[in-house]
């Protein structure tokens, strides 16, 4: 069995969703599939009680944990994290994803050690509130965002005024009133870079999604803009392989990762560049056109894990 | 030899050494860096530097080419040391220290709780890195984690070769990881097991003269072999097989009017007074836990500190294989009346002759530190019958009230804390001798010359 684990009081409408799918394809993966939440694994009994999916059904059961389960979720209770703690440690089982929220200056640390993408990487630094107060003085482009979460609006970009003038006001209102919504201690992500392709008056945003299938390879499963009109097919085609590449040493340093997305943005040459990156986006579970082969997937990632079939996803 | 690499243009992998080491190596050699081997054509270098390579401080030069640097895995701004024969030059040390499964915990952040560790790093040199078992890559032979940058005191992400030595940091690894990395190591991994407490008293108890330092203990099956263990010896503890620090322990005392329970899994004791041996049984089967994975020992009657018992802490550290020695004793004082001497638990660290005198005054305790380094010796020498790598040990003694040693527990993976408050200079001297092991695994001695 693979277990694929949700957010608390999610179960039912990740049923709802995979249920079809992982309903035609057990016929012939002959894997079943369990769907639950943290609240339903009990680890000293080594067992789960949640929704068992098979060709016909789905219904609610208690099964041994699975050896491989898919962390679909974001634990933010204290209980619920030390939970997830003992499952990633436990030698028995393979825990893909076992966190879903990356530090995004981690992620661009790890990135930068691969040559290959040094052009497209900006150079970053970190500052608290108060040097965040600096820089808007300083008049530049500014690309900033918290160094952890990856919701849409954390990303904030002021383009550089011109000489004496001033940034967008409106920009500049948005970004101050999120520094003051947070502690003077609270670190923000600064991100170097050249004007920004924009839509409207947001930088244009492509999410690449990657998934690890059947040969423990990533795949790129989809791409998607976020919050802009569509771009030139040349910008949004650079994306993938270089999103490929990114991936792969990514997941030289978190083995255990098998889902992830990573955010794209583009100077007005074209040039793309990444700026985040993280693991589950639940935003996928609404993209009724990618289930079938998200599941595949998941199906042959799993199998993959099962027999132990590691296949090297190193790029030099 | 110390060595400073100067990167060098070339359309394909050389190395440049002076006249002097090229006569030693000759025009062509294989250069290792851990077990990464590329056989190269060697070119004159140019330079003179008498003297050079004698210190950390005053390397000398030779020359790389990226091309090789980039086959080797081999970062160029650290300084190494080298041994050159015929055909042969060796970079290193390449040294290791092997985290757990939780790849994405292992930052920069992370590492900085290792990094007062590093400030031997001269009397180290080359390569010393931190990774998961997670994030080996078996084909190519390397690994991603993080390495010590000593002109910044960080440790940064890179990929390089697995370590020529490897010192386990962690134990939530599966034993077949580590058997692969021991075998790619040729058995320089160490701490390369954790036993429980059942196969530690197991082990100890079959070599006779340590059997007597051993406490009567049972591996517990039933509640009747619980009650029967604490009437025959009159105080028994419970410790669960697979922890530590004095967790999960519980302590019960028959008497003429029942049974006395001091309950530590939680938090705070509870105590418990029951009438008779059917209670006691009950309690048991209310807290079936008990008899999972749960050792029965007599509870031994530990000499005081005024009202507070005290036990032994003795690290045991490998200085070179085979060579164990004792790196720091404290002695661990519980909290008044408490029945456990864990400093987690409130309780204070003394130095051994100040416990001693305060236990045993106006007595000739002056033999008690010999005997306990000497069963301590004793331990890590049996322990080392195991078939296992061990680099160190903290081993728990106590003495009872007629000053008699009992070993009360040995940790593979021991806390040190208390010598931070009683003695630094110790304390860092135990947080640095894995390292100084890990290069004498490696072949080069601490003191700077190789051997």
């Amino acid at each position: 069995m693979i277990g694929l684990m949700c957010s608390d009081g999610k179960r039912q409408a990740y049923v709802d969703v995979l249920h079809p799918i992982f309903a035609g394809l057990s016929a012939t993966s002959k894997l079943p599939v369990g769907v639950f939440t943290m609240s339903d694994v009990d680890i000293e009994k080594r067992v789960l009680h949640g929704v068992s999916i098979n060709s016909v059904t789905a219904r609610e059961d208690t099964v041994p944990l699975p050896a491989v389960i898919y962390n679909l979720s974001v634990q933010s209770s204290k209980q619920s994290i030390r939970m997830l703690r003992a499952l990633r440690q436990d030698e028995e089982l393979e825990l893909v994803n076992p966190t879903n929220r990356l530090r995004q200056q981690t992620v661009l640390e790890m990135l930068s050690t691969f040559k290959g993408l040094a052009d497209h990487l900006f150079r970053y630094k970190l500052n608290d509130q108060q040097g965040m107060y600096t820089l808007l003085h300083q008049g530049q482009n500014l690309l900033v965002m918290p160094v952890k979460g990856t919701s849409l609006g954390n990303l904030m970009y002021l383009q550089a005024p011109s000489p004496y003038g001033r940034y967008d006001p409106r920009e500049y209102e948005y970004l101050e009133s999120q520094l003051l919504r947070t502690s003077i201690r609270q670190q923000w992500l600064v991100l170097q870079c050249p004007t920004l392709l924009l839509s409207g008056r947001r930088p244009v945003v492509i999410r690449v999604y990657l998934q690890k299938g059947l040969t423990n390879v990533w795949t790129v499963l989809a791409k998607r803009q976020l919050f802009a009109k569509p771009t030139d097919e040349e910008v949004d085609g650079s994306v993938t392989s270089i999103a490929l590449q990114a991936i792969s040493r990514l997941g030289s340093f978190l083995p255990a990762l098998g889902l992830a997305f990573m955010d794209f943005v583009f100077d007005t040459e074209g040039q793309a560049y990444i700026v985040r990156a993280g693991g589950w986006d639940y935003r996928l579970l609404r993209a009724q056109e990618l289930h079938w082969k998200l599941c595949i997937n998941m199906l042959g990632h799993a199998s993959a894990l099962l027999t132990r079939q590691e296949v090297s996803t190193h790029v030099d | 030899m110390w060595i400073k690499l100067l990167l060098m243009s070339a359309d394909r992998p050389t190395l440049w050494l002076s006249a002097e080491l090229m006569e030693r190596v000759g025009a062509e050699a294989v250069v290792c860096f851990g077990r990464r081997l590329v056989r190269v054509p060697v070119e004159l270098l140019q330079q003179s530097q008498p003297g050079a390579g004698v210190a950390y401080e005053y390397p000398l030069e030779i020359g790389i080419s990226q091309s090789l640097a980039s086959k080797l895995c081999l970062p160029t701004h650290l300084i190494y040391r080298a041994r050159m024969a015929q055909g042969h030059v060796e970079l290193g040390p390449l040294l290791g220290l092997l985290l757990g499964r939780e790849t994405h915990r292992y930052t920069p952040q992370f590492m900085q709780k290792f990094t007062d560790r590093m400030d031997i790093y001269k009397q180290l040199g080359g390569l010393v890195c931190a990774f998961s078992p997670k994030a080996i890559d078996w084909q190519t032979g390397t690994a991603f984690g993080l390495y010590f940058l000593p002109e910044t005191n960080r440790w940064q992400y890179s990929q390089f070769p697995i370590p020529s030595a490897i010192y386990r940091r962690n134990f939530h690894t599966g034993q077949r990881v580590i058997r692969e990395l021991q075998d790619y190591t040729a058995g320089k991994l160490f701490n390369s097991y954790r036993f429980n407490k059942s196969e530690l008293y197991d082990f100890l108890g079959k070599d006779r003269k340590l059997g007597i330092n051993l406490p009567m203990w049972e591996q517990i099956g039933t509640a009747e072999q619980i009650a029967h263990f604490t009437r025959r010896h009159g105080k028994a503890i419970l410790k669960p097989m697979d922890l530590s620090r004095g967790r999960g322990i519980c302590i019960i005392e028959a008497s003429n009017v029942g049974f006395h329970i001091e309950d530590y899994r939680g938090g705070a004791p509870v105590s418990f007074e029951l009438a008779t041996e059917t209670d006691l049984l009950e309690f048991i089967a209310n807290n079936c836990d008990l008899l999972k994975r749960y050792i029965i020992q007599k509870h031994i009657n530990l000499a005081q500190v005024g009202n507070s018992r005290f036990d032994i802490r003795l690290v045991m550290q490998k200085s070179r294989p085979n060579n164990w020695e004792c790196s720091g004793i404290e002695c661990r004082v519980g909290p008044t009346h408490s029945l456990v001497t864990n400093i987690s638990r409130g309780g204070y660290a003394l130095t051994l002759e100040r416990a001693l005198a305060l236990a045993f005054p106006g007595k000739d305790n002056s033999r008690l530190p010999a005997e306990i380094n000497t069963l301590g010796q004793a331990i890590c020498v049996r322990l080392d019958q195991m078939g296992e790598h061990f680099g160190e040990f903290g081993i728990d003694i106590a003495v009872d009230k007629s000053r008699r040693l009992w070993i009360i527990e040995v940790n593979v993976y021991p806390s040190f804390k208390g010598f931070k408050r009683i003695d630094n200079l110790t304390y860092l001297r135990i947080r640095y001798n894995p390292l100084l092991y890990a290069l004498q695994l490696c072949g080069y001695d601490p003191a700077g010359e190789d051997y």
